[in-house]
């Protein structure tokens, strides 16, 4: 049990999340701490947490004009900041509520983008987890060729297959035709719809392997066409597309965080809607949460 | 899912960045490059001009999305647009997204919490605008005065050169993250956003490689395209591939195509000789409209009527003025040639969008659910009644248009070099293609397009060359439907040419489907209307595929002359129709439902010499 919370991404964030509050109050110590609540202290470590946040954002140096800017923003933002709360004014003020929950908000992205990189096995249960992420969709490899009117017409229809069936080398002399290629490597079946148009895609579907087989209608024309292979759709295995799925991980990492974070959150309250006139259907979605 | 609007960085991630590893650095990649390559080139389609949330402009009206979605986008991601879900029904080959230079230190404030300025009143204002009034008149104070040279060129909350580095080099790391050679590119760009008492003298700067500058050039250094052009060369000179393409010549008030430089110097050999250096093309159509003609001076060409966003002239003092079109540059440019030997508008074309919402090539008319600027054309409610702001009626404007190129293989070099050379055509929006040839000794026919292409390329030049030989010149043309689109009515010629001190210009069909192609050169028109009910177009008429070789027969070897391609496909519906059907809004009467799209290939030129 203890193994598998451990395991929990929601378990690193939180455990992320702790550390790095407490790391916070180590470098920036609170008000707490001070003895006269006029007192504003810039101590050593005060004054380089403030040039490391400069550097991190401007990448060099700051020079000693960059020194004096850096103080004096931060001992106004002080000064404000404590006649403020003396006065009360984070009290029920909106923009501050907002900012806050903002703030909590962009905590969670954070979090996901400082997490050690996935493990192979959260990895494979991401996969898992968004088939609709890694789901390759029906794809067909095959051979066509584009054919004119008349010959699409009997007796010529028979006799062309005919021949490509005698000879592969038939296929060369419709080369190219209407500029579409006569061999297609496997291909998923939006690709190929959105390359030859029309029907033809669900009619492909219907034929047989391995034989040539038509005429076909696309947006081009009518096709003969002989598929070789016919791939039903299917996850992609994990170990072929592992770059990708880390790719993905990383991207809805940090979208998914926030939910999650709020989702897990929201259990410690509880939720009551006492007002009259919110519509029964919402009070009960909100219920269920 | 959630909407992607998170803030990546707080101050406590700044903190602690030195001392916890960071799991997702950004790590230089190797690109390998065995990409597939074309002996005879291949069509790649995609955006050449799209915003965004780093666009300040965008910003403002919504948008959060950043380059790494956009570009997810563009491979056919389903994202998060203003708030609603939204994909593009196919995938680009390659993608310049070019936000704007001027204001990108202020997007880095906006965007970045815990960045310099992030708290400042102003910036909190951009972030929280509730709606959109709100949002449009912090775009007028900050945005479009400053732009228009009227006031101070930045808000307060901006922090200086280093935060417009900054916002430079985290797209420069999205653009480098996506490149996928062979199968996916991205480019390198930027836009140069220069509005003198608001006529429009935009440019897009496109880089060969990821060899860029550190920072952009914006308007803010330097309003004057020559200006740009001075710093593109300082570029080339330090080694970086650099060109500019200027878009919405329809909105310049005649001064993209003047008679001087914006500095007041009539146009001269050394000015002619700079353009046509720096800019190889020129965006013919966007979401405000299409630049190429329109009916008002070129009354005989019968398909003018096109996506011509009429309502601009309502706004900042605009006019429909013959200067502001492509038609009309192309031939001053020859004029210019022949009267100081350089032709400074010597454009091949391209096409775009200009989309706010970082939605590359969202130019599908039956997939506009979501517009292209943020609040502003969001829903089908808002557009069939609002205008976009200072610029025209939303009814007006056009999901924009699309990027071909050919190239030897999708990847940034081929795809650059064959923009320069001018080897592109641009779309309204469907995916026909289109192949041109002068020269001579042309087939009439050829047994297939293999044939056809070689020969092109053995006996001829392609688009965007110039035509060299000493009799009257062969053109030959070829044209293919979009797969998914409706068939093809014809194919014209455009030529416009310099005689007697008078630049003229005429349209020839060169083929129709059927028979429909007189002796006279007339055609028959193809009576092929869409469903009005349902959007469908007609299944059945039109042309798979035309071709022809075309001889001029008027060609005089002492007249300057351009000859560039118009592909029309049957009618379709518009988006405006989309939306009727849709989502149960009603258009105007005078809108139009049904468009005829088109593909422009780059012209050839012929020059005296």
């Amino acid at each position: 049990m203890i193994k598998r919370i451990l395991k929990e991404p929601i378990t690193h964030f939180l455990v992320l999340g702790s550390l790095l509050f407490a790391a916070w109050n180590y470098l920036a110590p609170s008000q707490e701490s001070e003895n006269n609540e006029y007192v504003i202290v810039v101590d050593q470590a005060k004054f380089d947490h403030l040039k490391t946040l400069w550097k991190a954002q401007w990448k060099h140096e700051p020079s000693n004009e960059d020194i004096a800017a850096i103080l004096e923003r931060h001992i106004r933002k002080e000064v404000f900041y404590r006649e403020a709360l003396t006065m009360g004014l984070d009290q029920s003020d909106e923009i501050i509520r907002t900012r806050l929950a903002q703030k909590m908000e962009a905590v969670a992205s954070d979090l996901s983008n400082l997490m050690q990189l996935p493990s192979e096995q959260q990895l494979k249960e991401f996969h898992q987890a968004r088939p609709e992420l890694f789901t390759i969709a029906q794809s067909f490899a095959f051979e066509q060729v584009i054919l004119t009117p008349q010959e699409a017409q009997e007796p010529k229809l028979s006799e062309i297959r005919a021949q490509l069936i005698a000879n592969p080398n038939t296929l060369n002399s419709f080369e190219n035709r209407r500029s579409v290629p006569n061999s297609w490597p496997l291909m998923p079946e939006n690709t190929l719809k959105n390359a030859f148009g029309g029907t033809f895609v669900e009619q492909l579907a219907k034929q047989p392997t391995e034989q040539w087989v038509g005429p076909i209608e696309s947006g081009f024309g009518l096709h003969l066409v002989k598929i070789a292979n016919n791939t039903p759709e299917h996850l992609a295995p994990f170990s072929d597309i592992k770059d990708y799925v880390l790719e993905q991980y990383k991207y809805y990492a940090v979208i998914d965080s926030q939910q999650k974070m709020f989702e897990t959150l929201l259990k410690k309250y509880r939720v009551r809607l006492e007002a009259d006139t919110i519509p029964t259907e919402i009070e009960q979605e909100f219920a269920a949460l | 899912m959630c909407a992607r609007i998170s803030l990546i960085s707080t101050t406590i991630s700044i903190a602690l960045a030195c001392s916890l590893p960071l799991a997702f650095s950004a790590k230089a990649e190797q690109k390998p490059n065995n990409a597939k390559v074309y002996p005879l080139k291949e069509a790649f389609f995609g955006e050449q001009h799209v915003h965004t949330g780093v666009s300040m402009d965008a910003f403002i009206a919504g948008n959060r999305l950043t380059p790494d979605d956009a570009y997810r986008f563009a491979k056919g991601e389903e994202m998060m647009v203003n708030g609603s879900l939204h994909k593009i029904k196919r995938p680009l080959d390659f993608v310049a997204v070019t936000d704007h230079s001027e204001f990108m230190g202020e997007a880095f404030s906006l965007m970045n919490e815990g960045a310099p300025g992030y708290d400042h009143e102003i910036a909190v204002a951009f972030r929280e605008a509730p709606d959109l009034e709100t949002a449009l008149k912090l775009y007028n104070k900050y945005v479009l005065a400053p732009l228009a040279g009227g006031g101070e060129p930045h808000p307060a909350f901006f922090q200086g050169q280093e935060a417009i580095k900054s916002t430079w080099q985290k797209n420069i790391e999205a653009t480098e993250k996506h490149y996928q050679p062979g199968k996916f590119t991205t480019i390198h760009a930027y836009e140069w956003t220069s509005a003198p008492g608001g006529a429009n003298q935009h440019r897009n700067v496109f880089f060969r490689d990821n060899n860029v500058p550190d920072m952009p050039f914006s308007s803010n250094e330097g309003a004057d395209p020559e200006q740009l052009w001075a710093w593109m060369q300082t570029q080339r000179d330090s080694g970086k591939k650099v060109f500019a393409i200027p878009h919405n010549s329809n909105e310049s008030k005649g001064l993209l195509f003047a008679e001087a430089s914006l500095s007041g110097v009539p146009v001269n050999k050394e000015y002619a000789e700079k353009r046509a250096s720096m800019e190889p093309l020129i965006e013919m159509m966007q979401v405000k409209g299409n630049s190429e003609v329109i009916p008002n001076f070129w009354p005989n060409d019968e398909f003018a009527d096109f996506e011509n966003a009429v309502s601009i002239q309502k706004f900042n003092g605009r006019a429909f003025i013959k200067e502001n079109y492509v038609r009309y540059g192309l031939g001053r440019g020859i004029k210019y040639h022949a009267e100081l030997g350089v032709n400074p508008f010597k454009y091949g074309f391209v096409g775009g969008t200009d989309s706010h919402n970082g939605t590359p090539s969202n130019v599908e008319e039956d997939n506009y659910a979501v517009g292209s600027h943020g609040y502003a054309d969001q829903t089908a409610d808002v557009r069939s009644k609002a205008m976009l702001e200072g610029e025209m009626l939303i009814a007006d404007s056009s999901p924009g248009a699309l990027t071909a190129v050919w190239a030897n293989s999708n990847t940034r070099s081929a795809i650059w070099d064959s923009m320069q050379a001018k080897e592109t055509f641009a779309t309204s929006g469907p995916r026909m293609k289109v192949r041109f040839f002068a020269g001579q000794g042309f087939n009439k026919s050829y047994k297939n397009y293999t044939d056809l292409v070689k020969d092109g390329y053995e006996k001829g030049v392609p688009m965007g060359g110039d035509y060299k030989g000493k009799k009257a010149p062969e053109f030959l043309v070829w044209a293919i439907k979009d797969p998914i689109g409706p068939n093809l009515d014809r194919i014209q010629i455009i030529k416009g040419w310099y005689e007697n001190g008078e630049m003229k210009d005429h349209v020839y069909d060169v083929v129709a489907s059927g028979d429909r192609l007189k002796a006279d050169g007339s055609v028959t028109p193809i009576d092929a209307p869409i469903n009005l009910k349902t959007g469908e177009f007609n299944q059945v008429k039109g042309a798979v595929e035309l071709m022809s070789v075309w001889t001029d027969p008027d060609w005089d070897p002492n007249q300057e002359a351009f000859y560039y391609v118009r592909v029309l496909q049957l009618p379709t519906a518009r988006w405006t129709l989309y939306d009727e059907i849709n989502a149960g809004v009603k258009y105007p009467d005078d809108v139009k439902r049904q468009i005829v799209e088109r593909a422009w290939a780059s012209p050839i030129w012929y020059e005296v010499e």
